[in-house]
């Protein structure tokens, strides 16, 4: 009946009755006890049609999932899915008149609890409690498949609160998504980067310019990797730009998320080449750095000192300045007498992604 | 069954629900059937109801499924 996991309420109460609904924005903020959970459900669904014989086995059934009989984890309140009345329940998303729609899922007690849809279940192991400084994530995935595993593999990342997910990727669902649930990161997922893709981003970025985004794609063309790089220009705020299939572990891709969330720009050593190659000829030289250099000089660029590239690298110092001495010898030649070789490298490389526009370093 | 009726009950549709795994198996065997039953007594708007709300019950044992997998 439903193409996509987020069509799953396309029959909520707003989608049935545009413009005549008691719930406004169709978000409820209302605390209930299981009593009180238990007998509006069974008025729901006595609403729905369901007889005496029915209902009586539905409320058998509650009594025996109580969570407090069954699950010893559920017994803190900020536990997944547990209100603060010690009961375990799932508040559902409602959704604006006419506006697309998405799920959220678990979050932390700060964050717009009332729009939580949590698909942890009593019976299963709760992940771990997100941490206070846990990064809030919206995911926007094409691929439903990629969507189901992304979020449970985020269900077990203490460094990850999962705020919601859509497999819609269209601006509009994404503006909304962002507005309502003000996600730190927007984890965005698309089979090809095109030139659409980056005009969906430019939308996102004017709406909600603190949103720090992590695009992920398995395919793309220059007409895209050339917009990215304009786009890339004007974005403060932290971004990284991977291939599917580059993505190896869950690690890989929650450390990329953190790193967007603290405003470091992250991109795909494959990527990169794409963008040096819609670069001037200056930027070019790029070229001829190995993914290793190429990664070391993302970092110089950012301005970290060699010790602290050589621990995010888990490399030794020692190996870190022979890839430094490499990349200056590359980009600056045999001229030892370059002034400022650190700074121009770092500058040639923030040109080459798009970061610094031709203008700007000229005017420098 | 009037659309007024329908959205009067699409409306009261809980923001809170209680989790289980056996009680979202049970909403799920419980609301087709009488979705069906709807369905022969020609309630559509009804059954559609019933039916939206049993995916929503397979929704949630399909993501814990996927989460018990990874264990």
């Amino acid at each position: 009946m439903y193409d996509s996991m987020a069509e799953l309420t396309e029959l909520s109460p707003t989608e049935l009755s545009p413009g005549d609904l008691s719930n406004g924005n169709g978000i409820r903020r209302e605390s209930s006890t299981q009593a009180e959970v238990t007998a509006e459900l069974t008025d729901y669904l006595g609403s729905l049609g369901l007889g005496d014989e029915h209902l009586a086995i539905i409320a058998s059934l509650i009594r025996a999932t109580d969570p407090r009989a069954t699950d010893p984890h559920t017994t803190d309140p900020h536990e997944t899915g547990t209100d603060e009345t010690g009961d375990e329940t799932i508040s559902v998303l409602g959704k604006e008149n006419g506006a697309p729609e998405f799920q959220s899922q678990s979050t932390p007690a700060d964050t717009p609890a009332e729009t939580i849809r949590n698909p942890i279940p009593s019976t299963a192991s709760p992940p771990s409690l997100p941490q206070t400084n846990a990064v809030t994530l919206f995911m926007a995935e094409e691929q439903q498949i990629l969507l189901q595993a992304f979020g449970a593999f985020f269900a077990e990342q203490p460094a990850i609160c999962l705020l919601g997910s859509s497999t819609d990727t269209g601006s509009q669902a994404l503006i909304q998504a962002a507005q309502q649930l003000c996600p730190k990161v927007m984890l965005l997922g698309v089979k090809a980067l095109r030139p659409s893709t980056v005009e969906m981003l430019e939308s996102l970025r004017d709406a909600c310019p603190n949103l720090a985004i992590v695009l992920l794609f398995a395919f793309y063309d220059s007409n895209g990797i050339q917009a990215l790089r304009e786009y890339s220009r004007d974005v403060s705020v932290g971004r990284a730009y991977l291939l599917k299939h580059t993505i190896d572990t869950v690690d890989q891709l929650t450390h990329a998320i953190t790193s967007v969330a603290e405003g470091r720009m992250i991109v795909d050593p494959t990527v990169m080449e794409e963008l040096i190659k819609n670069g001037d000829s200056q930027s070019g030289m790029l070229r001829e750095l190995s993914p290793r250099a190429l990664e070391v000089l993302h970092w110089v660029s950012r301005g970290y000192r060699n010790e602290t590239i050589a621990s995010v690298l888990s490399r030794d110092v020692k190996t870190i300045e022979r890839h430094i001495n490499n990349i200056y010898n590359t980009l600056l030649g045999s001229n030892d007498e370059a002034k400022h070789p650190r700074v121009r490298a770092a500058l040639m490389y923030l040109r080459a992604t798009g970061v610094l526009s031709t203008d700007q370093l000229k005017e420098d | 069954m009037t659309t007024q009726e329908m959205i009067r009950i699409a409306s009261s549709r809980p923001t809170k629900w209680l989790v289980g795994e056996a009680l979202h198996a049970g909403l799920t065997l419980i609301l087709v059937d009488t979705a069906a039953s709807h369905l022969r007594s020609g309630d559509v708007e009804r059954a559609t109801l019933c039916v939206a709300e049993a995916e929503h019950s397979l929704t949630y044992l399909r993501q814990s499924k996927a989460l018990q997998n990874l264990e």
